[in-house]
Formats: structure tokens, C-alpha cells, sequence
């Protein structure tokens, strides 16, 4: 059928493009990411209005162009990047504690009956108890240095790894499994070549969680008892009602979510090539 | 894990020479089992099933839905541990399921010698299986990007490249289209012939069996009702008499009146 036989019948029929959303062209569109990024724009304008129209004060909220100044001030003297990267070493050093133990332990409750029965319950029962909670127990333990802050970010993030590794070595397609075995796979074969590629979607899904755990910890640890850090730096300003410094780390905090979040996407492009059958390489 | 009770490596006659690389020589029986019983909860799905399949012989199992077909297969495999009976089958053995049962995270020719070594030699054998069904241009390809009746070949390349003296196929064609089952009959055929190994097809298709095998058994109740050898020329179109008063009988066993088509 051409399109001009179509064409030749009335009422006319339209051919369309049959391939919906990605294949579509979008010439005559704004590109997505302009619109995307309409919306944050509409809403600092509004924010810096209101700021500037003194219908908000700055100690209660400060509009956005006092806070990229404060942003800027404190970027020059060094004070900035220092709190940053002290924050950055406590989560980044906590998160490898305690991704290191969620996996560990996963792999032994997921793959020997001996250890899922030893762990999984005790570690479902303290997965109960709320980390932030743990706070007065954790300085007790450990002072008020570096060590409490690291401690409360390595156990928030063992339990989701944890949870969702476990749960996915448990998932695996039994049915894959069944084949492994007919083709003469051993078990250390099927736990290589089957058990844990298969684990790597749950492993992700946890790991991501804990990046989110990780820093959400941090924020509060960081408040107290501290002389450095963002958290530090947050609760100094709110000491002097500096609310231009309080969003500005706050922003910082949230800048620090989204990168890591674009890691663990990465990861799973890089991991997970197979599902949609990209090339990995 | 893959040793049942009673199943047993290779079988072999006392007299007979010993087979080269474990492969039993043609007309040695490939997979013996007598007496075999398996029963989930009460229900006693085989009750007391003899079957013998040779070197060489292709042999289709009908029955109908639910009669324990994939689990008598799933015992030859070895996937099963709790029948009784005994069962003896052939060491070199393979598979191939009614789903591909690809590794999704490994490219296709990782597959096709999943368990076996990685010499360059093996990798060799697994590129010359996939030439045979056809896919050889697919070495590198993620099985998410095959079609339905390409991972199928992908699982058949995976059951060849091993040599079995045993090839067990339960409905490896059940979910393909018309056009594609008969290709795959055509292709099957073929490399039954270059490679001769036993053969168990379960099907639910009686004209898949009567187009493929060399013997039909139908399981009903548990038990093999009927169990006779094809004995009639390729090809066999159902125009042709002989084919078309097997076929009847062969829907009788099965409980459907072959005076209704379908
Ligand atoms: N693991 C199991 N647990 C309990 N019952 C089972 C199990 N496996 C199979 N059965 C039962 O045994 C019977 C035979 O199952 P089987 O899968 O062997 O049938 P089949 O002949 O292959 O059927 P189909 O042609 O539909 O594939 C069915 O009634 C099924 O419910
Ligand atoms: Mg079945």
C-alpha cells in the first residue's frame, strides 16, 4: 500500500509516525532538558520576588541570590570546600564499612542455610530499630571525633544492602538455576555464573537506598557535636540566623543526592547492559 | 546435585566394548527406566512407567496436559530425586527446556558453552554449534535482543555442542509460530541425523510426533498406553494414508475424537 492510493480515497486517511515517545521526532519542540528545567527556574524567580518584595526576610528564608553570594564568600576563603570534603570522607567511608557488610552478610545468609539461619533474623530484628536513634548509644561508644558519624552511616546503609541483596540472591530464577545444573555447572559454577549476576539488579536497588540512608544520616550526625562539616556549617548559621548559609548547604546536600544517584545509574548502565541488550563496552 | 539415587552413568551391555568418550555405541540403550513411580502429595502422577530409548532412535512422548510428561523428562535429567524405580541414563545428556532458559547476563555464545571449558578449542565448538542452527552471526548478541525461535536455537546449539548420547527436549517448540516449529523440525531432523543422539520430544503435537520420531509412546494415567514405532518414509504428509491412520490412532490414545480436527 502507497501513500498515494491513501492519499486518492476521501476522507483522506493520515499516516503517522507509529513509533511513540523515543523514536519521535521533536524539531519544532523546545528541547526536553529546557523544559525540564522551567519548572526549578519558575520557582527561584518566585522565591528571589518574594525575597526582594520584602514580603519574606532574610531570617526567615533567604532568596536565592544571597545565598549563591554566601556560596561564593565562603567558597573563596577555603571554608567551603574544606566542610564539604570532611562530610564527603565520612559518608564515602561509612558507605564502603557498610556496603562491605551488607553484601558479606547477604552472601552468607543467601547463599549457606547455616548462615541465613544464624542472620537473617538477628539482622532483621535490629533492621527494625530507626539508625538516627542509635545517636546517644553511637557517642557513648565512640566519643564525638570522626568514629560515631562513620559508625552511623556504615550500620544505616548495611541493612538495605543487605535486605535487597539477600532478597535478590534468594530470587534468582530457579528455573536458570535447574538449566545451570543439567549443563554441569558445580555449585561454585552456578553461584558465578548464575547466583550473582542474577543478585546484581537487588544489589543496586539496596545500594541506592543507601546512598539515600547515607546522607540523610549525615545531616543529623553532623549537627551535633561537631566542629566541621556541612552539618557543622548548618548549625553555626542557625546560631546567627544566617538562613542564606542554611540553604546553601542544604543545596549542597541536595547536589551531593542527585551525583550520587547519577553514580548508581551509571552502575546499573554499565551492570545491567544485558537487559535492554546494550552494548556494555 | 545432578546424580539422582538411581540414576547411573553410562549404561552399557556386560559384553559390549567400552563406549569411546562415554558415548554409548549406536543401538546401545541411552536411557532405561523401569518401574518408575513419582507422586506429589497423593497424587501418583507415574504409576510404574517402562521406557527404553536407544542410540540413535527418536522417540516422541504424547500426552495430554498434565499427565507428568515434563516429569518423567525432568527424572531422566537427573532434576528429580524422588521417584522410585530406577532410572539409568546416559552421562552425556542435555536438555533443552520449553524456554530457552538463556543467562540473560551472558552474550550468546557464553551460553551455548556455559559449563564446559574456556579453551580456545571449546569456544570453537560453541562458534561451529551456533553455525549449525544458523546463528552464527549472533555470537555477541545478549539473548534479550533474540526473538523467540532465535534463543530456541540458541538452547538447541547449547544441547548439541555438548555431544549427548541423551537429547531431552520437552516442547522446545511449544511457543513458537507455525512457519518458525517447521523450520525447527526441519532444522532438528538434521542435526539428529549428523549427531545421533537419543531423542525424547515430549509434545502435545500429535503431528510434530508423527513428522519427527521413530517411535511414539503416549503416557495416560500415569502409565505408557501405547508405545509404537513410526516405521513409515520421510516425508510424511498428512495426505498420506499410513500417516493419517497413525495419526488417528494416535488421537484415540490421547482421548480426542480424531473425527473432530484439532
Ligand atoms: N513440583 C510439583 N509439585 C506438585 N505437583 C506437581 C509438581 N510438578 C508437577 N506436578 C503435578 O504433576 C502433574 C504432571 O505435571 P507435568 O508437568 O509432568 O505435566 P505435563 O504432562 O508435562 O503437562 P503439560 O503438557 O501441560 O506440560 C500435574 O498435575 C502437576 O500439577
Ligand atoms: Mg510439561
Amino acid at each position: 500500500m502507497s501513500a498515494a492510493t491513501v492519499a486518492t480515497r476521501a476522507p483522506a486517511v493520515t499516516l503517522t509516525e507509529a513509533s511513540a515517545g523515543r523514536g519521535r521526532p521533536r524539531r519544532r519542540r523546545l528541547p526536553r532538558s529546557v523544559r525540564r528545567a522551567a519548572g526549578p527556574l519558575l520557582l527561584l524567580a518566585v522565591w528571589q520576588a518574594l525575597g526582594t518584595a520584602g514580603i519574606v526576610d532574610d531570617r526567615t528564608l533567604a532568596p536565592p541570590v544571597d545565598v549563591v553570594r554566601a556560596g561564593w564568600e565562603l567558597a573563596s576563603t577555603g571554608e567551603l570546600a574544606q566542610h564539604l570534603w570532611v562530610s564527603l570522607r565520612r559518608v564515602v567511608t561509612g558507605l564502603a564499612v557498610g556496603v562491605t557488610a551488607g553484601v558479606a552478610l547477604a552472601l552468607l545468609a543467601g547463599l549457606f542455610r547455616w548462615g541465613e539461619d544464624v542472620l537473617d533474623s538477628a539482622l532483621q530484628v535490629l533492621r527494625a530499630v530507626p539508625v538516627l536513634g542509635l545517636l546517644p548509644l553511637v557517642i557513648i561508644w565512640f566519643g564525638i571525633g570522626e568514629q560515631p558519624k562513620v559508625a552511623l552511616v556504615a550500620i544505616g546503609t548495611t541493612f538495605p544492602v543487605y535486605v535487597n541483596t539477600f532478597a535478590a540472591i534468594r530470587g534468582v530464577d530457579a528455573r536458570l538455576v535447574e538449566a545451570g545444573t543439567t549443563f554441569g555447572l558445580t555449585r561454585r559454577g552456578l553461584v558465578r555464573e548464575v547466583v550473582l549476576p542474577g543478585a546484581v539488579a537487588g544489589f543496586l536497588v539496596g545500594l541506592r537506598f543507601a546512598l539515600t540512608a547515607a546522607w540523610l544520616i549525615m545531616i543529623v550526625a553532623e549537627q551535633i557535636n561537631t566542629t566541621s562539616g556541612l552539618g557543622h556549617l548548618i548549625n553555626e548559621a542557625r546560631v546567627w540566623a544566617r538562613t542564606d548559609v542554611i540553604v546553601l548547604a542544604l543545596a549542597i546536600y541536595g547536589l551531593l543526592g542527585l551525583l550520587t544517584d547519577a553514580l548508581v545509574r551509571f552502575l546499573e548502565r554499565r551492570l545491567l547492559a544485558w537487559r535492554r541488550g546494550l552494548e556494555a563496552s | 546435585m545432578t546424580a539422582v539415587g538411581t540414576t547411573t552413568g553410562r549404561p552399557s551391555a556386560p559384553d559390549a566394548p567400552p563406549a569411546p568418550e562415554g558415548r554409548p555405541p549406536a543401538g546401545e540403550h541411552v536411557a532405561v527406566a523401569r518401574g518408575l513411580r513419582r507422586r506429589f502429595g497423593d497424587r501418583e502422577v507415574l504409576a510404574g512407567v517402562d521406557l527404553e530409548i536407544r542410540r540413535d532412535e527418536f522417540v516422541a512422548l504424547l500426552g495430554r496436559s498434565g499427565t507428568g510428561k515434563t516429569t518423567l523428562l525432568r527424572t531422566l535429567a537427573g532434576l528429580d530425586a524422588d521417584h522410585e524405580g530406577s532410572v539409568r541414563v546416559a552421562a552425556a545428556r542435555s536438555v533443552v527446556f520449553q524456554e530457552p532458559r538463556l543467562l540473560p547476563w551472558r552474550r550468546v555464545l557464553p551460553n551455548v558453552v556455559l559449563g564446559l571449558d574456556r579453551t580456545p578449542a571449546t569456544l570453537e565448538r560453541g562458534r561451529s554449534a551456533l553455525a549449525e542452527v544458523g546463528l552464527a552471526d549472533h555470537a555477541r548478541a545478549w539473548p534479550a535482543t533474540l526473538s523467540g525461535g532465535e534463543a530456541q536455537r540458541v538452547a538447541l546449539a547449547r544441547a548439541l555442542v555438548r555431544e549427548p548420547a541423551l537429547l531431552l527436549l520437552d516442547e522446545p517448540f511449544g511457543a513458537l509460530d507455525a512457519l518458525t516449529r517447521q523450520r525447527m523440525h526441519r532444522l532438528l531432523r538434521r542435526l539428529c541425523r549428523r549427531h545421533q543422539p537419543g531423542v525424547l520430544l515430549v509434545t502435545h503435537d500429535v503431528d510434530e510426533a508423527i513428522t519427527l520420531a521413530d517411535r511414539v509412546i503416549v503416557l495416560d494415567g500415569g502409565r505408557i498406553t501405547l508405545d509404537e514405532p513410526v516405521g513409515l518414509p520421510h516425508p510424511r504428509p498428512r495426505s498420506h494414508d499410513d500417516v493419517e491412520r497413525l495419526r488417528r490412532r494416535l488421537l484415540a490414545a490421547l482421548g480426542v475424537d480424531p473425527t473432530e480436527d484439532g
